[in-house]
């Protein structure tokens, strides 16, 4: 990955995007609090954005997610299907356990790769 | 819309409250039954199953079985106690067929955005019945001591 870092950017005072960190043709998107059917628009907002500027691939930082229910979930399949259909990729890093377990109940963590760390995920890349 | 006989407790135990099918006002009893399992101490990985549950089964009242319309009512009917939870969700539609729905883990289902909720909470509740139109779903969950 390009060693370049931009500094980060609060997008959004209290929303689900806490901070987005670029880097080339990555992006580390931090998100925090709850993934429901209202924050989905936000997320899929935020990534297209990205994509529109040349981001290819996306670590979302979920270690500060609390809660993400079905609808969530959803929002991430289409990420991942929208990344990879340009080349790209949605992974993730950071989840907390619950959250870990609720990709592995679901089989998600087979389309949406995890990763215990943002290093790891980026080095993945 | 009587609580199942083996679930432990009495009709008259379940609180009630009916609700617009609207985000705001599911979200509103969601919270409330959330507040019950923190007063009875549940751990955080309980509360998130019974959200993660609750959240499922209101949403599938408000947008299948009332169409999203803010008229019609979603009632929701529970009971916390350190030991279980029981929820009840009811919704005004037509009802449907819970064994009908495609296993959302098949690898032909894994790319879809929809269709997981019920899967969910089977998973994340002890016992999940339906009432035979499908449009009242019965959840328990019981708070088992881990060793």
């Amino acid at each position: 990955m390009d060693a370049q870092r931009e500094s980060a950017a609060d997008l959004s005072e209290g929303g689900l995007i806490g901070a987005v960190r670029r880097a080339g043709r990555a992006a580390v998107v931090s998100l925090r609090g709850e993934l429901h059917v209202a924050q989905r628009e936000e997320l899929e907002s935020a990534v297209a954005e990205l994509q529109r500027e040349g981001t290819l691939h996306i670590v979302l930082d979920l270690a500060a997610l609390d809660f993400i229910g079905s609808a969530g979930l959803g929002a991430l399949v289409s990420l991942q299907k929208s990344a990879r259909s340009a080349g790209g990729s949605v992974r993730i890093a950071a989840a907390r356990p619950t959250i870990v377990s609720l990709m592995s109940l679901t089989r998600l963590d087979h389309l949406i790769p995890l990763h215990a760390t943002i290093a790891e995920a980026e080095n993945a890349i | 819309m009587r609580v199942p006989v083996d679930f432990g407790i009495r009709d008259s135990d379940l609180k009630q409250m009916v609700v617009s099918s609207d985000l705001r006002s599911v979200k509103a009893s969601e919270e409330r039954i959330i507040a019950d399992l923190v007063e009875n101490q549940y751990d955080e990985e309980s509360v998130f199953a019974i959200k993660l549950a609750l959240e499922e089964a209101l949403t599938n009242g408000v947008k299948h079985g009332n169409g999203n319309d803010p008229s019609k009512r979603i009632t929701v009917r529970f009971y916390v106690d350190a030991r279980r939870v029981i929820i009840c969700v009811r919704d005004e539609g037509p009802g449907f067929r819970p064994d009908l729905v495609p296993d959302p883990t098949a690898d032909e289902n894994l790319e879809r955005p929809n269709g997981r909720g019920i899967m969910l909470m089977h998973a994340y509740m002890t016992r999940v019945s339906y009432n035979d139109s499908g449009n009242e779903v019965w959840m328990l969950k019981e708070n088992l001591p881990r060793i």
